[in-house]
């Protein structure tokens, strides 16, 4: 049950699922420490990440004057905080998610360099139970160590005073994949193509480095500047467990959790990640959900809908047995389920994703394997015969894009028609086209 | 001074390159070997432990000492201000009390250590039992988060439960707060009020590389090849299979108890580690595998064969150095001795951390709070201090639990 009062940024999706197996509440509200009064003080050089643009010490000179002022009262790990919080400058909302607040912000030193500053929201329920939220705390661990072009890029963490954990990451004006998906932008397969590998080169490096994302959908991906898909929010990440440990089930927004979470494994891989791949290109491919199941107004979800995703999912791929997926009568929420057939070969496949090639479709079907022993890694993926042949990925520079946001709005204060942007963005996307391709 | 003090990695001389090596040297190695390998020693560079937490011996040492500098001014500052105010309510006047007698850099860390043995034995006390990777996270949050902040400020008995209930968000084991609350003994707020501390002691890092990781890998590496190590020679195949198991075995424990007890992730890799503790239980497994590995990787390479081992033997036997204050009368002694000094030298304005938290947020948010609750909060707060002064070092975990 994620906490249902906090407006989600999508009503008509399913929600990440985060923290399902927790308690009520009974104790009283806690209340962590806020920091105390700011000070001044030679500033020690704070902590940066060697590959990460450096964005100078702000010194204005008010901050010079009071600098001179002994501080009697100095904490060395308040002082980093500060400094690291005196380097940036917050602006206006720019979103809204479950538990963050995002806005925009700039580099004291440097206006241009536009960042984003997601503040966690302090959600009562998630204070009493857990003090800092665990969703913030996995953020944070696996963004300061997963450093890579695809992946959204943390400049910076602080608190403030009101006792909230602030995150500095990359801005992104050109919205996501969802909005892409839903948007009368045209793309072709070769933008497909170049979503998917940087999407499975991302994933292939969190995987590398034991982690698993567990929230992956088109949402969550978002569109930089340049074109670069980048995955975001890391909320529901983890690391591989041991054999020995149990990792939840209730993990990854329904319409992207492969069955086996549905069945309740309580050990799994990164085949999971893969799915959800796979289901994003599905979806990149008909532009709509491939298989969800869910009412409009669907917020939490309950075991009613999860069959309900897993019916549908048996309609369009059979319904998983013994014989095709040994093991899965062993899985703790194994339900006997109507039976309807596999798709027999590439045929239903073919009718459904009419748009893209042979090979294309394999690695699709692939992906979308019950059996997670068969179902391919992400390295796999990347290895796939796919990516060698025609079309080629295209540039990320040619890549479809949401013009930024911004230019948009300046575009409308000098009293441009709107629609003048998008004429000239539509000049450069290509109009879906995939002849010959079948 | 704090800002000439270089906490960064990059600019450490000597051990830097050492360090490089073992890392270079695994990287190297597992190229040949093993995939996955190669991709965690590669990633190590680019982690948090490697970019904000590994330092020489010297640095770790300049760190302390700056850190118990300006904790001790601090305190000093405090004891003033309080005789101030209460001999005539006058703010303070710019001087240090001269009587405090406060903690050496030395006194700290044993302290410090007390505070990682009692986050050892919360693993006993708590149900479902932690897994050992929880403990040493926590263990690690404590060591990092005093190299910022002095037990003078803060007592290690108000940080360490929360940085054990961090860690366990942080590595998904998940407890009821009111569960953990209850066995440990403590309330709510003492294991929420710290948190903000921690993460920015920590500096919002909270991935811990733990060398049992590493050993994993490393002992199936060492099976794989145990018929090219010298110490097999002639060996039956059963009695180097149970050889190994058991240095596993033996090594898993070290690096979950002593190590964590002793600088060792500050100043090593985990693949350094993870060998010294090889060495450790079984020294001539652990040379017949560095010996084999720099036979696979040819010449070029031999020069460094020598730092490593050293750095290995280095690392052992910092491990070795560590001896439980249980098996030792003068050790506890000792405790006791700095336990009642820290009482006369504690901060007397961060005695309390749920007390300073509800204090500042009362300011915030005024009125949250009835009357009769705050009463009855500062009553609870009396007895619970006056228990706490009765003890050395507060009182013992597992005597918490049973009384
Ligand atoms: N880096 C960013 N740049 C620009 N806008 C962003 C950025 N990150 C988030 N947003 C905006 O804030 C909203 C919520 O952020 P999100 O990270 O999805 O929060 P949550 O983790 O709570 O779902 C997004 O839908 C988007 O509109
Ligand atoms: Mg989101």
């Amino acid at each position: 049950m994620a906490p249902s009062k906090a407006a989600a940024p999508s009503p008509l999706r399913p929600m990440s699922p985060s923290m399902q197996n927790t308690t009520s509440a009974r104790s009283p509200l806690g209340k962590a420490l806020p920091l105390r009064k700011p000070s001044i003080k030679e500033a020690k050089p704070s902590p940066k990440r060697p590959a990460q643009r450096e964005p100078e010490q702000s010194e204005t000179n008010s901050h010079k004057a009071k600098r001179q002022k002994v501080e009697p009262d100095y904490d060395m790990a308040e002082q980093m905080n500060r400094d690291v919080q005196n380097k940036y400058v917050k602006g206006k909302e720019l979103g809204q998610g479950t538990y963050a607040v995002v806005y925009k912000g700039h580099l004291k030193s440097d206006p241009n360099h536009i960042v984003a500053i997601k503040r966690f929201k302090i959600i009562p329920d998630m204070k009493r139970d857990f003090g800092i939220g665990p969703d913030t705390i996995r953020e944070i661990k696996y963004l300061q160590e997963l450093v890579h072009n695809n992946i959204v890029r943390m400049y910076d963490v602080y608190a403030t005073k009101d006792e909230t954990i602030n995150m500095v990451i990359e801005y992104f004006a050109c919205g996501n994949l969802e909005e892409m998906i839903h948007s009368k932008m045209s793309y072709g397969l070769a933008d497909i193509k170049a979503w998917m590998g940087m999407l499975w080169r991302a994933i292939y490096f969190c995987h590398s480095n034991f982690v698993l994302h567990r929230d992956l959908k088109p949402g969550n991906l978002l569109i930089a500047e340049d074109g670069e898909l980048k995955i975001a929010d890391f909320g529901l990440a983890r690391s591989f467990a041991g054999p020995d440990l149990n990792m939840t089930a209730t993990t990854i927004t329904l319409w992207y959790r492969p069955p086996e979470l549905m069945f309740g494994a309580k050990h799994y891989s990164g085949q999971v990640d893969v799915w959800s791949c796979g289901m994003i290109l599905a979806e990149l491919l008909i532009r709509r959900a491939f298989i969800g199941f869910a009412d409009e107004d669907m917020a939490a979800e309950t075991r009613q809908t999860v069959l309900g995703q897993l019916d549908l999912l048996n309609q369009s791929l059979g319904t998983p047995r013994e014989d095709n997926w040994p093991g899965v009568s062993k899985l703790p929420d194994y339900v006997e389920m109507e039976p309807y057939k596999a798709p027999a070969g590439k045929g239903e496949f073919r009718r459904w994703f009419s748009n893209i090639d042979d090979t294309g479709l394999e690695l699709l079907m692939w992906t979308l394997t019950f059996d997670p022993r068969r179902r391919p890694s992400a390295k796999q993926c990347l290895e796939h015969e796919w990516w060698q042949l025609e079309p080629r990925p295209t540039d990320k520079e040619h890549l479809p894009r949401k013009k930024n946001v911004d230019e948009k709005h300046v575009a409308k204060e000098i009293g441009l028609k709107p629609g003048v942007v998008d004429e000239k963005f539509t000049g450069v996307a290509r109009k879906l086209d995939f002849g010959g391709m079948k | 001074m704090l800002a000439e003090k270089p906490t960064s990695t990059l600019r450490r001389p000597q051990q830097f390159s050492l360090l490089i090596l073992g890392v270079h040297f695994l990287f190297a190695w597992s190229t040949v070997f093993t995939q996955s390998k190669m991709i965690e020693d590669d990633g190590y560079r680019a982690s948090s432990q490697y970019r904000l937490w590994s330092f020489t011996e010297e640095q770790l040492h300049d760190q302390r000492t700056e850190t118990n500098r300006i904790a001790s001014e601090k305190v000093r500052r405090a004891f003033n201000r309080a005789q101030l105010v209460a001999s005539n309510g006058i703010g303070e006047d710019g001087t240090s009390h001269p009587d405090i007698n406060t903690l050496t850099v030395d006194e700290e860390q044993r302290i410090v250590q007390w505070g990682c043995e009692k986050i050892l034995e919360m693993k006993t006390i708590l149900e479902p039992s932690p897994p050992s990777q929880v403990i040493a996270t926590a263990i690690q949050y404590l060591r990092r988060f005093y190299l910022y902040n002095s037990p003078m400020t803060y007592h290690p008995k108000s940080i360490m439960v929360s940085a054990l209930w961090m860690a366990t968000k942080a590595d998904h084991f998940f407890y009821k707060l009111d569960k953990y609350c209850h066995q440990l003994g403590v309330t709510e707020d003492d294991v929420k009020a710290p948190e903000f501390l921690i993460m920015q002691a920590l500096r919002f890092t909270l991935e811990v590389r733990h060398p049992t990781r590493s050993l994993e890998g490393g002992i199936a590496e060492i099976r794989l090849h145990s018929s090219n190590l010298k110490c097999f020679k002639d060996v039956a195949t059963s009695q180097v299979r149970r050889r190994i198991d058991t240095a596993g075995d033996k090594a898993r424990r070290l690096l979950v108890a002593d190590t964590q007890m002793t600088d060792a992730y500050f100043l090593y890799t985990p693949a350094q580690m993870w060998l010294a503790a090889v060495l450790t239980v079984d020294e001539q497994l652990a040379i017949s595998y560095i010996e084999y590995l720099f036979d696979r990787l040819g010449t070029a390479v031999a020069p460094i064969k020598q730092k490593l081992r050293d750095t290995i033997i280095e690392c052992a036997e910092l491990t070795k150095s560590y001896t439980s204050p249980d098996n030792d009368k003068a050790t506890k002694a000792e405790l006791g001795r700095i336990g009642k000094k820290l009482r006369k030298c504690q901060d007397p304005e961060k005695l309390d951390i749920v007390e300073v938290a509800r204090a500042k947020a009362a300011e915030k948010r005024e009125g949250t709070d009835s009357d009769a609750e705050k009463a009855n909060k500062k009553r609870k707060l009396e007895r619970e201090r006056l228990e706490k002064d009765g003890e050395v070092f507060g009182p013992d975990l597992k005597n918490v639990k049973s009384g």
